[in-house]
C-alpha cells in the first residue's frame, strides 16, 4: 500500500494544497507529523462533540501499522470521516435485548428491516452519518466521488465562518473547534449530496448486474434508496463494453462509476498493479494493463477488486467451492448474507456492517451456522484449527486437559500405545498450585479449582489459532441446553478486520489473553499469586515484530525509563528471535530463541547492584558480582532481532526488579544463575572459530558460519524438512517419481536446495511454525491440516491466485497451469468457478495410510528423511564437528 | 545403498551364518561321500530350488518399483525392505548356486551359459553396488554445484543465455533482438509474468575479443549449439527429447586449461580491465558447467550397470526355467 505522503507527488498542479500523485489521485501536499500523532483537537459533527488527534498511524488493510525505513510510524492526517468513526463508536450503545441506543438521547436508533424491504436494514445511526460511495476505511482518501461532502464552519479572524464550499470529508482534515454538518442536519448538504448521487446513478444502469443477481448489494443503488434519490432527471450514459474474457469476474464498463476503489485494491491492497484509469471525460474508464482485456492482461483473479466494487461494474462469474464444512457433526446450516447484515445479536451485527455483500457471495459457505447438541465438542485442544466461532446462541464451555505444554497424543496405538495410555491414567494429574489456567483461545482466566467457563453468545472463540497457525489450546464444549455458533473461515475474519472497531476489540483481547499466558508460565513469575500477575499485566507490554526488525541493541541502556521501547527484559510468546554481536566489523550469531524463552535479563542483573536486587551477602550475589564482571554493566550484551513475526511480551526494568525482589530464592536463583550460564556461552560462541557446512572443501577465511546460514533459511522454526543424505543418495529420483505419482503426475518437490554438509534441504514444503503462506488467501483455499502441522491447500477453493506462492520465501509453492480448465465444486445453487492454474504444495501425502510422505517411503537408500530444523542442525553440527577433528588430526 | 550402516548389520549376520551353514553342509557331504556331489544329491538340489527362488524374489524387485503406488495401499513391505533384501539374498545367492553348480566344472553348455549369465548378473549386481559406495560422496565431494541429472542440458541452455547477455552487455552490443532473448530466457524458466529487468551497466570500450573468443570458444562449451536451439524453440514446438551430443572439445575441459585460456583471455583485454569481472563470472559459469559434464559422467557410471543387469536377469529367469523344465526330465 502507499499510504498518503509516501508516494512522490508530481509537482505542478494548480491546485494550492493538493496535487496528483503518479497514478493520478488527489493527494495534499503537507504532510502529517509525528508530533501531531499527540496534539488533540476538538470537533463538532452534527451538534456532538469528539476530541481526536490531529493524526494517526498509516496502517494496512489489516490494521498493520505502516513503518519507514527507520522503523517509525508513519502518520496520516485524521480526516472528518475518521472523526465521525470514532463519535459513531462512542455513541452507539448496545442493550442485553439486542437493541442499540444513543447513549444521549436514549433513543433506539436499529431499525429492523421490512419484511417486504429487500434490502438489508441499517443501523442508521451506529453508522457513520457520513455516506461513502468511492472511500473505504482502509484504503486511501482520493476524493472523486464527492459523496461525502459536508460542511464546514471555521473560525477566521476570530469570527466563526462556513466555508463557501462543501468538502469532502473523507480526505479533509479535522482542525480545533471546527463544526461539521452532514445530510442529517443540513439541508444544503442533503440536496448537494443527492444531486450527485443522482448523477452517478444516471451513469449506471439499473438494477446492475450485481443487483439483478442479489438485491441490496449495489451500494450506489443502496444510497441513492437511502436519500430516496429516485429516477435521475439526467440523460442516461450510453453502454459500454462487457468483457467476459476472464474466467473468474465480468466486467461491466456500463456500471462503473469510477470510484477507484478497484484501483486502489488491486494497486495497494495486492500490490499486484494491474488495474488503472484510462482516458479522460466521458471516455475515462478503468483498464487492465495496457488496455488488455481482463483475461489476457496479468490479472491474478484473486477477486480483491470485485470485492471492493460499489456497484455491479465488477462480478464474479462462480463461486469458489463451499464443500469445507462438508460432513461435520453437527452439519453446518448455510448463513445467507442478509442474515449476517440483519443478525439479532449486535455485536455480530456490527462486526459484519463494514463486509462487502460481494464478499459473502463469492465466498457462500465461508459462515456456516452449527447447532450443538449439550455435551458436544465444538474444537478440540491440540488441533490446528482454521476457523473462528461467533457465539450465536446458547453457552459453551471451555476446559483444558493438563497443562498448555503438554498436549494430549493420543495417536499411539497398538500393544505400546496401550500401555502408555494405562500408564499414563495411572500417574498423577501435574499439579498447578496457586496459579489459575489461562487460555488463549478464550477472554475468560480460569481458576485452578474450577477449570471450566462459561462463554455467552456474542463472544468469539478461537481466533487466535485460526489467524496464527497455532494449534488450540482449549476445548470447547457446547453448554448445558447446547449452543449455535456462526462458524467462519480465516477469510472471513481477515475482512471482518479491516473494519476498525472489530480490529480493536480483537487487538485488545489478543493483548489481554497474550500478556496473561506468557506472564503465567514464566518461571520468573511463578510464585506470584492471581493478583499480582494482574497487577503486572496492566504495566506490561505487548509489541509484535517484523522479520528483521531490531528488538535491541548491543551497547544500548537496559535501564532506561525515558527510552520505552528499549527498557527492561523481553518474554517470547511466539516466533523466533535471533542473538547476535557486533565484532570489529562483522556480526557473529550467538544464539537463537524461540517460543516460551526470555532475554534483556543480563544487562538489567548487571545494572541493578545486588543490593537492589535484595541480594547481598549471599551466593547469588557472588553470581551478579560474575555477571557485572563479564558484561558492561547495565549495557545490552548482544543485539537481538526478528526471525520471523515474533510476538513479545515486555517487562519494564524497574517490574523486574520488583519481581525478582520478591520472587523465592530457587526462582532468583534460577533465573541468575542462568543469565550467568548464558552469558558466558555468549562469550565462548563470540571468540570461537565459526563453523563451516560446505566442508570438505575448508576454506577458513571465507566459510560462512553455520548457525547465521540456518538461520537466515529459516529452518528453526521448520517442523517438516526434506533433508536428504547425499552420502547415500544415488539421485535415482526414486522420492520425485513417487511424489509425482501421488499427486496426480505433478512432483511437488524439486531435489535442490541449499547444501548443510552432506545433507542438502530439497525443496519441498516445510510445516512451519509460522506458516505466511496462509497469510491472505482471499478465499481461504490454504491451511493446516485439522490434525497435523501439514498445509493444505483445497483443490476445490484454489482460485489460483498465486498469493501463497508469493508469500512462501522458500519458493515451496508452485502454480501449475491447467491444460483443461478445471471445474470446482459447486452447489446448486451457485456457478461453478473456472480457473486457469492452481497453487500446489507439499501436503506431506496426509490422505495416505500411515502419514508417512510418499518420497520418504519410495527412498530404497534410506536417503530421505523429514525432521525438525533444529534436528537438522545438530544433525549437521555433528558431522561438521567429525569433518573438523579429522581434518585436524 | 550405504553398506557401511547399522541397519544393515542383521541382515549381514544373517547371511553369512546362513552361507557358513550351506557351505559346511556342502564340505560335509563332499567329504563324507568321498566322491563329487551329483546333480540329483540332496544338498545340491537344495541349493538350487534355494538358489532360484532368490533369483525369482530378486526379479519381483522390478514389479514392485512399478508398481509403487500399490506400496502406499497395500502392506507388501517398505521400499528400503525391499532393496537390503534384494541386496542380502543376492549376495547369498552366488554360494548357493555355485555350489548348486557344483563348483567347477558346471556341467553341460546350458548349465554353463546358465551360470555365465548368473555370474555376470551378479557381478553387475556388485559392480552397481560398488558404485553406490563409491561415486554419491565423490559427488557430494567434487560436484557443490549439481544439479538434477535430466535437467543439465535445460540449465545449461539458461547458462549460457545469462554469459551471452553479460558478453554483449560488456561488449555493448546488446541489441533489441537481444532482448528479446533475455526476456524468453525468464519466461521459459517458469515465472507467472514475463518480466524485463533493467540493467544498469555500461558498455565497456575495447572489449569486443570478449565477445570473438564468447562466440568461438565459451558458448559451445556452455552449450553446445543443437541443445541451444533446442531449448530456445518455443515449448509447444519443442521435442520430447534433446539431441544427443558429445562433449566438446575445447580448452575449457579441464580445470587447468580452463585458467590458462581465462588468464590469456585477460591479456586479450588488456585494455579493457574494466571486462575483467565479466570473464570471472563467465569462468565461474564455466566452471559450473565442467561439473555439469562430470556429473554426467558419474550420473552414467552410477546408474548405467543398470541397463546391463536388467536385461541379464531377465535373461537369466528364461534360462533359468528353461533349465529346470530340462532337470526335470532327469528326475
Amino acid at each position: 500500500m502507499s499510504p498518503q505522503g509516501v508516494t512522490n507527488p508530481r509537482l505542478g498542479d494548480d491546485e494550492l494544497l493538493f496535487s496528483r500523485d503518479l497514478d493520478g489521485r488527489l493527494i495534499r501536499l503537507d504532510k502529517a507529523t509525528a508530533d501531531q500523532l499527540d496534539d488533540e483537537v476538538t470537533i463538532v459533527i452534527d451538534d456532538r462533540a469528539i476530541r481526536v488527534a490531529r493524526a494517526i498511524p498509516s496502517v494496512d488493510s489489516q490494521g498493520r501499522p505502516l513503518l519507514d525505513d527507520v522503523g517509525r510510524v508513519i502518520p496520516r492526517a485524521t480526516t472528518i470521516f475518521d472523526a465521525a468513526e470514532f463519535l459513531t463508536d462512542a455513541v452507539a450503545i448496545v442493550e442485553p435485548d439486542g437493541t442499540t441506543r444513543n447513549d444521549e438521547t436514549g433513543r433506539v436508533i436499529h431499525r429492523r428491516r421490512l419484511p417486504q424491504d429487500p434490502r438489508p436494514a441499517r443501523d442508521e445511526l451506529t453508522e457513520n452519518p457520513i455516506p461513502i460511495l468511492c472511500h473505504q476505511p482502509h484504503l486511501d482518501p482520493v476524493g472523486v466521488c464527492r459523496a461525502c461532502v459536508v460542511e464546514i464552519s471555521r473560525i477566521k479572524r476570530q469570527k466563526r465562518r462556513t466555508e463557501r464550499k462543501l468538502l469532502p470529508a473523507c480526505q479533509h482534515r479535522v482542525e480545533d473547534a471546527m463544526e461539521v454538518r452532514t445530510i442529517a442536519t443540513s439541508p444544503r448538504v442533503k440536496t448537494t449530496v443527492n444531486m450527485v448521487v443522482e448523477l452517478l446513478a444516471a451513469d449506471h444502469p439499473s438494477p446492475c448486474l450485481k443487483e439483478q443477481t442479489s438485491p441490496g448489494t449495489c451500494e450506489l443503488e443502496a444510497l441513492a434508496n437511502r436519500l430516496e434519490v429516485g429516477v435521475p432527471r439526467f440523460a442516461v450514459r450510453p453502454a459500454r463494453t462487457l468483457d467476459k474474457s476472464s474466467l473468474l469476474i465480468a466486467v461491466d464498463h456500463s456500471a462503473c462509476i469510477l470510484c477507484d476503489r478497484c484501483v486502489r485494491s488491486c494497486n495497494d491492497v495486492m500490490d499486484n498493479q494491474v488495474i488503472g484509469r484510462m482516458l479522460k471525460g466521458y471516455e475515462a474508464r478503468i483498464s487492465f494493463d495496457l488496455n488488455a482485456l481482463m483475461g489476457q492482461s496479468s490479472c491474478v483473479s484473486c477477486g480483491e477488486c470485485m470485492v471492493s466494487c460499489p456497484t455491479g461494474a465488477l462480478t464474479f462469474k462462480g463461486s469458489v467451492g463451499n464443500d469445507t464444512f462438508d460432513g461435520l457433526d453437527p452439519p453446518a446450516e448455510p448463513v445467507s448474507t442478509h442474515q449476517l447484515f440483519e443478525h439479532l445479536d449486535p455485536e455480530i451485527r456490527r462486526a459484519f456492517s463494514r463486509v462487502s455483500p460481494a464478499f459473502l457471495e463469492f465466498n457462500a459457505g465461508a459462515v456456516v451456522r452449527r447447532r450443538f447438541r449439550p455435551g458436544d465438542i465444538v474444537c478440540r485442544q491440540g488441533e490446528f484449527g482454521a476457523t473462528a466461532f461467533f457465539i450465536e446462541d446458547g453457552q459453551a464451555e471451555i476446559y483444558i486437559q493438563g497443562s498448555l505444554k503438554e498436549q494430549p497424543k493420543d495417536d499411539a496405538s497398538g500393544v505400546f500405545g496401550f500401555l502408555k495410555r494405562t500408564i499414563g491414567a495411572l500417574r498423577p494429574t501435574p499439579q498447578t498450585e496457586g496459579r489459575d489456567f489461562y487460555l488463549p483461545d478464550a477472554s475468560i482466566t480460569l481458576s485452578k479449582e474450577n477449570p471450566t467457563a462459561i462463554l455467552e453468545k456474542g463472544e468469539i472463540v478461537g481466533e487466535m489459532s485460526c489467524l496464527n497457525g497455532y494449534p488450540r489450546s482449549a476445548t470447547v464444549r457446547a453448554g448445558l441446553n447446547g449452543c449455535t455458533v456462526l462458524e467462519m473461515r480465516r477469510n472471513v475474519l481477515d475482512i471482518l478486520r479491516r473494519s476498525r472497531s472489530f480490529r480493536e476489540r480483537m487487538d485488545r483481547l489478543v493483548r489481554e489473553r497474550v500478556i496473561n499466558i506468557v506472564l503465567k508460565s514464566v518461571p520468573l513469575c511463578s510464585t506470584l499469586n492471581s493478583s499480582q500477575i494482574k497487577d503486572l499485566s496492566k504495566k506490561a507490554k505487548y509489541r509484535r515484530f517484523d522479520p528483521k526488525e531490531v528488538i535491541i541493541r548491543q551497547d544500548d541502556l537496559a535501564i532506561d525509563p525515558t527510552n520505552p521501547l528499549a527498557d527492561g527484559m523481553f518474554l517470547v510468546r511466539s516466533g523466533f528471535v535471533r542473538v547476535e554481536k557486533r565484532q570489529a566489523d562483522k556480526s557473529v550469531d550467538l544464539n537463537y530463541l524461540g517460543p516460551g524463552s526470555y532475554f534483556g535479563e543480563i544487562a538489567l542483573l548487571s545494572g541493578f547492584s545486588p543490593t537492589e536486587l535484595g541480594l547481598s551477602e549471599t551466593e547469588l550475589g557472588i553470581d551478579l558480582n560474575e555477571i557485572r564482571k563479564l558484561s558492561e554493566p547495565g549495557r545490552r550484551t548482544a543485539t537481538c532481532s526478528a526471525l520471523d513475526h515474533v510476538e513479545i511480551v515486555q517487562l519494564t526494568a524497574e517490574d523486574f526488579r520488583e519481581v525478582l525482589k520478591t520472587a523465592e530464592p530457587k526462582v532468583k536463583r534460577s533465573v541468575i544463575s542462568s543469565a550467568l550460564a548464558r552469558l558466558e556461552s555468549n562469550l565462548l560462541a563470540a571468540r570461537a572459530q565459526p563453523k563451516s557446512f560446505d566442508l570438505p572443501q575448508i576454506d577458513v577465511e571465507n566459510r560462512s558460519p553455520l548457525l547465521g546460514e540456518f538461520l537466515n533459511q529459516g529452518l528453526m522454526g521448520a517442523q517438516s524438512v526434506l533433508v536428504l543424505d547425499l552420502e547415500k543418495c544415488t539421485r535415482c529420483d526414486e522420492c520425485s517419481k513417487a511424489c509425482s505419482d501421488t499427486h496426480g503426475n505433478v512432483t511437488r518437490l524439486i531435489r535442490e536446495g541449499l547444501r548443510f554438509d552432506k545433507y542438502l534441504v530439497a525443496s519441498s514444503c516445510r510445516s512451519c511454525h509460522d506458516p505466511v503462506c496462509l497469510v491472505g488467501c482471499p478465499v481461504d483455499a490454504i491451511h493446516r491440516g485439522p490434525g497435523s502441522i501439514e498445509i493444505q491447500i483445497q483443490d476445490s477453493r484454489c482460485i489460483g491466485c498465486g498469493r501463497c506462492a508469493e508469500n512462501c520465501p522458500y519458493g515451496n509453492i508452485n502454480m501449475h497451469q491447467l491444460d483443461e480448465l478445471m471445474l470446482s465444486v459447486s452447489s446448486e445453487h451457485q456457478p461453478p468457478m473456472r480457473v486457469a492454474r492452481k497453487a500446489t504444495t507439499c501436503d506431506q501425502c496426509h490422505s495416505l495410510p500411515g502419514h508417512q510422505p510418499n518420497c520418504v517411503a519410495a527412498c530404497p537408500h534410506d536417503a530421505a528423511h523429514r525432521m525438525e530444523g533444529p534436528k537438522l542442525y545438530q544433525l549437521v553440527q555433528a558431522a561438521t564437528d567429525f569433518r573438523v577433528n579429522s581434518v585436524v588430526s | 545403498m550405504l553398506l557401511n550402516d547399522s541397519k544393515n548389520r542383521p541382515w549381514m549376520i544373517a547371511v553369512a551364518i546362513v552361507a557358513s551353514v550351506a557351505i559346511l553342509w556342502f564340505a560335509y557331504e563332499t567329504i563324507h561321500g568321498g566322491v563329487r556331489l551329483n546333480g540329483r544329491s540332496t544338498p545340491r538340489v537344495a541349493f538350487g530350488i534355494a538358489g532360484g527362488l532368490i533369483c525369482l524374489f530378486e526379479m519381483l524387485i522390478w514389479p514392485r518399483k512399478a508398481l509403487r503406488k500399490w506400496g502406499q495401499k497395500f502392506p507388501i513391505g517398505s521400499t528400503q525392505l525391499w532393496m537390503r533384501a534384494h541386496l542380502w539374498l543376492g549376495l547369498l545367492s552366488l554360494p548357493l548356486l555355485v555350489m548348486h553348480g557344483g563348483i567347477y566344472p558346471w556341467g553341460g553348455s546350458l548349465s554353463f551359459w546358465l551360470m555365465v549369465l548368473f555370474l555376470a548378473v551378479f557381478f553387475s549386481g556388485v559392480w552397481g553396488l560398488a558404485m553406490q559406495q563409491i561415486i554419491p560422496g565423490k559427488m557430494l565431494k567434487d560436484l557443490p554445484g549439481e544439479t538434477i541429472y535430466s535437467q543439465i542440458d535445460f540449465v545449461s541452455a539458461q547458462m549460457r543465455i545469462e554469459a551471452e547477455r553479460i558478453v554483449l552487455l560488456t561488449c555493448g552490443k546488446l541489441g533489441d533482438d537481444q532482448l528479446d532473448v533475455v526476456t524468453h530466457s525468464i519466461s521459459v524458466a517458469g515465472k507467472a509474468r514475463a518480466t524485463t529487468t533493467k540493467v544498469a551497466y555500461e558498455a565497456i570500450p575495447n572489449s569486443e575479443p570478449l565477445l570473438t573468443e564468447f562466440k568461438s570458444v565459451i558458448a559451445g562449451f556452455l552449450c553446445p549449439d543443437p541443445i541451444f536451439a533446442h531449448y530456445l524453440s518455443s515449448p509447444q514446438n519443442r521435442p520430447k527429447n534433446p539431441p544427443r551430443y558429445r562433449v566438446p572439445f575445447s580448452p575449457l575441459r579441464d580445470s587447468q586449461t580452463a585458467f590458462v585460456y581465462f588468464r590469456g583471455l585477460k591479456l586479450l583485454l588488456d585494455k579493457a580491465k574494466a571486462a575483467y569481472p565479466a570473464v570471472d563470472t563467465i569462468g565461474d559459469l564455466c566452471d559450473r558447467r565442467r561439473q555439469f559434464y562430470q556429473q554426467r559422467r558419474l550420473h552414467r557410471l552410477l546408474h548405467g550397470w543398470l541397463s546391463v543387469h536388467l536385461p541379464l536377469s531377465i535373461a537369466l529367469i528364461i534360462l533359468m526355467w528353461v533349465h529346470v523344465f530340462v532337470s526335470l526330465q532327469y528326475l
